[in-house]
C-alpha cells in the first residue's frame, strides 16, 4: 500500500486530480464532512436511540484553509498536493 | 475508562447500526464514551490527504485538539479515521517545521496543537486497554460454531511504522476479537486484498470487491466481519452492483465486528441493525436462532 499512495502522490504533484478526488475534497471544504447530512438524520438517530450528530463550527474550518499569507498558494485546490519534506 | 468518542462520517451519516453497536457494547466492558461537539471528517486518507497535505493535515490537528483541550485520548470506529488522525498525530510530534505551519493556521481559531492525545481503533482499545478477557467475560451468548471472515483493509495496519497495531503481513487482532466472541475465525486466499474502494477506475473496484467476496465463498462463512465502514459499504452495496453487471449472487454477507459482539453480549439482530443491510445474513441469523432455543 505504501508504494500506491507514493506513486498516487506524485501523480498529483504533477496536479493531475480525477474528477471524484476533486469532488470529495469539495465536498470536505465546503461541509466539514464526507458524507451529505439530510434534513431528517437526527429524526432517524433519535428513532435508533442515538443523541443528535454533533455540532460543527464551519467557520473554524473555513479560517483554519485559508491560504497561507507567506506562500500564497496553501488551501487552494488547484495548488499540487503538498509534501512534508 | 473515559475517551473521546470520534465517530467520523459514515457511520454517524450512513450507518447508524454501526454506532449503535459501539454504544450498546463498549460501556458493558468499562468503557465511558465521552462525545465532543466539533469534530469534522478526519479527514480522509486517500482522496483528500492527495489533493492538499496541509490542508489535510491542518484539519485533522483541529479535531486531534478538541480530544486535547478536554484531556482525554481519542477512540475510533473506523479505520480510515484512525489512519489519518494517527499519521497527522505522528507528522505533527515529528515534524517541527509542519508543526508550527499547522500551528500559525489554528491560530486564526485560538487553537495549538500540543501532542498530548494519543489516537487508537476501538479494537485495539479493547484488545491493550479492556483485555480479551473481559470481552468473554460478557458474552452471554457465545457465537460456537458461526464462521467469520475477518476482511482487515489496508487502513488499521498500514503505514505499518505508523499505525504499528499488528505485524501488517500475519495480523492476528481480529481473529483473536472474533474468538474471543466465541464465533471461528476463517482464513481465505484474498485477506490482503483492498475492498477496492480507493480505485477511481470505473471497473476495477467491483473486480477486487468480487475478487475478495469469491475468495471468502469457497471458504464457506456465515459471514465476514470488518471495522471499517468504507469496506463495508464495498461488500454490501457493492455486491448488488456485482449481482446487476454479472449476474453472480455471490451471497456473503459483511457485518461490522460490533454488531457480533452485540449479539454475544445479548443484543438482538434487530437492536444490532442487522435488518438494514442490503445482504441478509440468513446463516449467522439461523445459527443464532437455534443458538437460543
Amino acid at each position: 500500500m505504501e508504494v500506491i499512495i507514493a506513486l498516487k502522490n506524485m501523480v498529483q504533484d504533477e496536479t493531475v486530480r480525477p474528477e471524484l478526488v476533486s469532488g470529495i475534497y469539495h465536498t470536505i471544504i465546503n461541509t466539514g464532512r464526507s458524507a451529505p447530512v439530510l434534513g431528517s438524520l437526527n429524526k432517524r438517530r433519535d428513532k435508533m436511540g442515538l443523541p443528535p450528530l454533533p455540532q460543527l463550527d464551519m467557520d473554524e474550518i473555513t479560517a483554519i484553509l485559508a491560504p497561507d499569507k507567506t506562500d500564497g498558494n496553501s488551501g487552494s485546490d488547484t495548488s499540487p498536493r503538498k509534501e512534508s519534506k | 475508562m473515559k475517551i473521546a468518542f470520534f465517530p467520523g462520517c459514515l457511520i454517524p451519516i450512513k450507518y447508524l447500526q454501526m454506532e449503535v453497536s459501539i454504544r450498546r457494547t463498549l460501556p458493558l466492558l468499562g468503557i465511558e464514551i465521552v462525545d465532543i461537539d466539533g469534530f469534522s471528517c478526519c479527514p480522509d486518507p486517500i482522496y483528500f490527504q492527495a489533493a492538499d497535505k496541509v490542508n489535510w493535515l491542518t484539519m485533522a490537528a483541529r479535531n486531534l485538539c478538541l480530544a486535547e483541550e478536554a484531556g482525554l485520548d481519542i477512540f475510533t470506529v473506523c479505520s480510515g479515521c484512525t489512519c489519518t488522525l494517527s499519521e497527522a498525530n505522528h507528522i505533527l510530534k515529528t515534524d517541527e517545521e509542519l508543526r508550527h505551519r499547522v500551528n500559525q493556521r489554528l491560530k486564526r481559531i485560538k487553537k495549538q496543537f500540543k501532542g498530548t492525545t494519543e489516537v487508537r481503533h476501538v479494537v485495539t482499545l479493547l484488545r491493550d486497554e479492556v483485555g480479551l478477557d473481559k470481552v468473554k467475560e460478557t458474552i452471554k451468548h457465545p457465537l460456537t460454531g458461526v464462521r467469520v471472515a475477518a476482511h482487515y483493509g489496508c487502513h488499521l495496519l498500514k503505514p505499518s511504522n505508523i499505525m504499528r497495531i499488528d505485524d501488517p503481513d500475519e495480523p492476528q487482532i481480529l481473529h483473536q476479537f472474533i474468538s474471543a466472541m466465541g464465533a471461528d475465525p476463517v482464513p481465505h486466499d484474498e485477506r490482503f486484498l483492498c475492498c477496492g474502494k480507493a480505485c477511481t477506475d470505473p471497473d476495477l473496484p467491483i473486480e477486487m470487491t468480487r475478487s475478495v467476496l469469491l475468495s471468502i465463498k469457497a471458504a464457506d462463512v456465515d459471514c465476514m466481519g470488518m471495522v471499517c465502514p468504507t469496506c463495508f459499504s464495498s461488500f454490501d452495496t457493492g455486491q448488488l452492483m456485482i449481482g446487476r453487471k454479472t449476474g453472480e449472487k455471490i451471497d456473503v454477507p459483511p457485518v461490522y465486528l460490533f454488531q457480533l459482539l452485540g449479539l454475544a453480549q445479548g443484543f438482538s439482530p434487530a437492536e444490532m441493525g442487522l435488518t438494514k443491510h442490503r445482504v441478509k445474513p440468513a446463516s449467522l441469523l439461523a445459527k443464532l436462532s437455534s443458538e437460543v432455543c
